[in-house]
């Protein structure tokens, strides 16, 4: 008995589309995460100034940010502008996406995470007591009480730290010059 | 359409990767805008050797450019000194205060004195973005070495 061989005509092609969005897709989370794990800046505005260096961060990949900044929504102060909040629990220290708030327990274990920072850059390997060439950037938010900047400013020395920046933002009429 | 090509032309071209990779970067480029407002910085220094100075280093006499800052609570305006006089609030002041900065560390630097510092001696309640405005204007002064005063901190 002979069998009649059926030819079916089919067209094998794969379809690329929904790969390249899972590719895609992959490629913007790995992008975002890479950059998350990089975004110590605290949501702040920092004060002007006019006579600023042009900061690069390529060239400071090695620095600390320091973070001082509000975080109290309710603050009708600070929301104003209207007068200087000074409530110390409505401001907070931040380094690396670790918050700390303002009491001694807090500012110990930010001196000690600054610290654990700096031991990477020590004139002295290995040795605590000696200073680090680590750069750390301060970016302090432009309302912020001096006094907070200050505790931060005793909690960076006494890490051994000493090479600090200031951050500001460039006035916009400077940048045209 | 945008799915590929008609019975007349046959080879289309799918363009739904295309506006996806599009919405991607959209996406991106959104959530790293917001993070681009930095964008300045002005290098300050601490002490190498901190602690406690000695008696004997206190009484020794110091060349030193000193601008004081404070905050009046009850009516919610700056104060400011330059050495013991008072300095107004105000674009004035600000260029009275930049006048004398320039005067004082041109005085220092005749006498050979290039290194004298500023000191941003400043009260815990002053905004932040005062003592910039100090330290901007040393900048502008190219005063290289500018340090801050040990005021008391916020409690």
């Amino acid at each position: 008995m002979g069998f009649k061989e059926i030819k079916v005509q089919e067209e094998v092609a794969a379809n690329l589309v929904p790969m390249i969005d899972i590719m895609f897709l992959l490629l913007l989370f790995f992008m975002l995460n890479a950059d998350m794990s990089q975004r110590d800046l605290e949501d702040i505005k920092p004060p002007t100034a006019n006579k600023a260096d042009q900061d690069k961060p390529e060239e400071n990949s090695n620095r600390i940010t320091v973070n001082v900044h509000h975080s109290a929504p309710d603050c009708a102060q600070y929301a104003m502008a209207s007068d200087i909040c000074i409530d110390s629990k409505h401001w907070f220290i931040s380094v690396q996406g670790n918050r700390y708030a303002l009491t001694e327990a807090e500012l110990a274990a930010l001196q000690k995470r600054l610290s654990a920072l700096a031991d990477a850059n020590r004139v002295k390997p290995g040795d605590k007591t000696s200073k680090s060439e680590r750069f750390v950037l301060i970016r302090g938010d432009h309302l912020a009480p001096y006094g907070l900047i200050q505790r931060s400013l005793e909690r960076i020395a006494g890490a051994g730290l000493y090479k600090t920046q200031v951050a500001v933002e460039i006035e916009k009429s400077s940048l045209a010059k | 359409m945008a799915g590929g090509g008609g019975e007349e032309n046959p080879v289309g071209i799918n363009v739904t990767a295309l506006v996806d990779i599009i919405f991607c970067l959209c996406l991106f480029f959104m959530c790293s805008l917001k993070f681009r407002e930095l964008n300045g910085k002005m290098d300050s220094w601490l002490p190498e050797n901190k602690g406690p100075k000695s008696s004997a280093q206190m009484n020794l006499p110091m060349d030193e450019i000193r601008v004081l800052l404070s905050y009046d609570k009850d009516r919610k305006q700056m104060q400011r000194l330059f050495v013991n006089r008072p300095i107004p609030v105000g674009d004035e002041g600000d260029s009275l205060l930049q006048k004398l900065i320039r005067e004082q560390s041109a005085s220092y630097r005749s006498l050979g004195k290039n290194d004298v510092p500023v000191i941003v001696d400043a009260g815990p309640a002053v905004p932040w973005k005062e003592v910039v405005k100090v330290m901007n204007m040393c900048k502008a002064e190219n005063v290289q070495k500018i340090e801050f005063g040990m005021g008391s901190a916020m409690k």
